[in-house]
C-alpha cells in the first residue's frame, strides 16, 4: 500500500450493497451499527447487537479529543455534561436487572435530551469554502461524533428497558418516531455545509 | 460533484457525494457526460471555408465545448470526508431503527448479551487489522 498519503474514502453503496472506495476506519465502526443475522435455524432472523463495546470505543476517541483540544467555556460545559451521561450509562450497565436499573436507564435518556440540544448549538455554523480550516474540520468531527454517541446512548438504553417500543410504531409518539426527529437536524448540518 | 467526476483519482468521492445529495446518476462518467452535453457547443472558425455558413448549411463542422471545473484542495476533501463520516453514521443509526420498525423482521433481544464478545472482537480487528 503506497497510498498512505492520500485521503481515504470508503462507504457502502446503498444500491449495490458493495463497499465502494478504500475504507475509512470511522465508517468501519459505523458498519457495526446493524442487526446481527442469526446463522443457525431459529424463529428470529436477527439479534440486536450489544453496542456497548462500540460505545466504549467511541468514548475513548471522544475523551482523547476533549483532552487534546478543549479550552473554551462551551467545550468545558459539554465535556462535563458528556462525562456525566457516560458515567450514568456506565453505572446502569453494571446494575442488576430490576426497577432500580430501569430508573437508571430512564435517567440516561432524560440526560440525553438537553445534551443533544447543546450539541446542536455547538455544531459549527456552515461556512463558505474559503473559511474552512483544520480546526473547523476537527470541531465538526468531534461534535458529530459526540452527537451520534449520545444517540447511541439513547438507543442502547431503550433497547435495555423498553425494547418493545424501540422499533414498534404505536399511535402516540413512539420511540422510533421520537428518535427520528433528531435525524433531519443533523442531516441538515451535513449537507448544507458541503 | 463535477470536480470529483472530472478527475480519475477522485471518482470514489463522486459516489459519496451522490449519496449525500441523494441525486445524480450512479456512475461518475455518466454524470460527466451529462454535464458535457449540457454545455453549449461553439463552432470552431474554419479558415479554409470559402462560402460563409449561412449560404450552405449542409456541411461538416468542427465544434468544441469547454469544460471548466474546480480542483479542490485536500483540505476541502478532508472536510467533505468528515461530513460524510457523520452522515454515514447517522444513516446507519437510521437504518437500524428502520429495520426494527419493519414488521417482517424478527429481532431477538435476549441474545444481545451474548453478542458482546463478537462485537468486541470486530472492533479489535478494526484497530489492528493484522491480528
Amino acid at each position: 500500500m503506497n497510498n498512505n498519503l492520500k485521503p481515504f474514502i470508503g462507504f457502502r453503496d446503498t444500491v449495490s450493497g458493495q463497499l465502494a472506495g478504500p475504507y475509512i476506519s470511522e465508517n468501519q465502526l459505523s458498519e457495526l451499527i446493524r442487526l446481527l443475522p442469526v446463522s443457525r435455524p431459529s424463529p428470529v432472523q436477527y439479534v440486536f447487537p450489544d453496542l456497548s463495546p462500540l460505545i466504549r470505543h467511541i468514548h475513548g476517541q471522544i475523551a482523547g479529543a476533549f483532552q487534546t483540544y478543549s479550552q473554551g467555556q462551551q467545550d468545558k460545559q459539554l465535556a462535563e455534561e458528556y462525562e456525566l451521561i457516560f458515567t450514568h450509562w456506565n453505572r446502569a450497565c453494571g446494575m442488576e436487572d430490576g426497577p432500580k436499573k430501569e430508573r437508571a436507564w430512564e435517567k440516561v435518556t432524560d440526560m440525553a435530551d438537553p445534551l443533544l440540544i447543546h450539541l446542536r448549538q455547538a455544531m459549527p455554523k456552515a461556512k463558505s469554502v474559503k473559511d474552512w480550516d483544520e480546526e473547523l474540520i476537527k470541531n465538526i468531527e468531534h461534535t458529530g461524533r459526540l452527537y451520534t454517541e449520545v444517540l447511541l446512548f439513547i438507543i442502547y438504553a431503550r433497547a435495555a428497558y423498553e425494547r418493545a417500543s424501540l422499533g414498534r410504531v404505536s399511535p402516540c409518539g413512539n420511540t422510533a418516531g421520537r428518535l427520528r426527529r433528531y435525524w433531519p437536524r443533523i442531516r441538515g448540518v451535513t449537507t448544507s455545509d458541503r | 460533484m463535477l470536480s470529483a467526476a472530472s478527475e480519475t483519482e477522485l471518482a470514489t468521492y463522486y459516489t459519496m457525494l451522490r449519496e449525500m445529495n441523494d441525486q445524480g446518476p450512479e456512475d461518475p462518467d455518466a454524470y460527466l457526460a451529462q454535464h458535457v452535453r449540457s454545455i453549449e457547443a461553439e463552432t470552431l472558425p474554419d479558415n479554409n471555408r470559402i462560402m460563409p455558413l449561412y449560404y450552405n448549411f449542409d456541411v461538416t463542422t468542427a465544434k468544441q465545448r469547454k469544460v471548466t471545473f474546480t480542483s479542490f484542495s485536500s483540505l476541502h476533501w478532508r472536510m467533505v470526508m468528515t461530513l460524510a463520516q457523520i452522515h454515514y453514521r447517522v444513516s446507519q443509526l437510521e437504518s437500524l431503527l428502520e429495520s426494527l420498525t419493519d414488521g417482517d423482521t424478527k429481532v431477538d433481544f435476549d441474545g444481545t448479551d451474548a453478542t458482546r464478545a463478537q462485537v468486541e472482537k470486530m472492533i479489535e480487528q478494526l484497530a489492528d487489522p493484522e491480528a
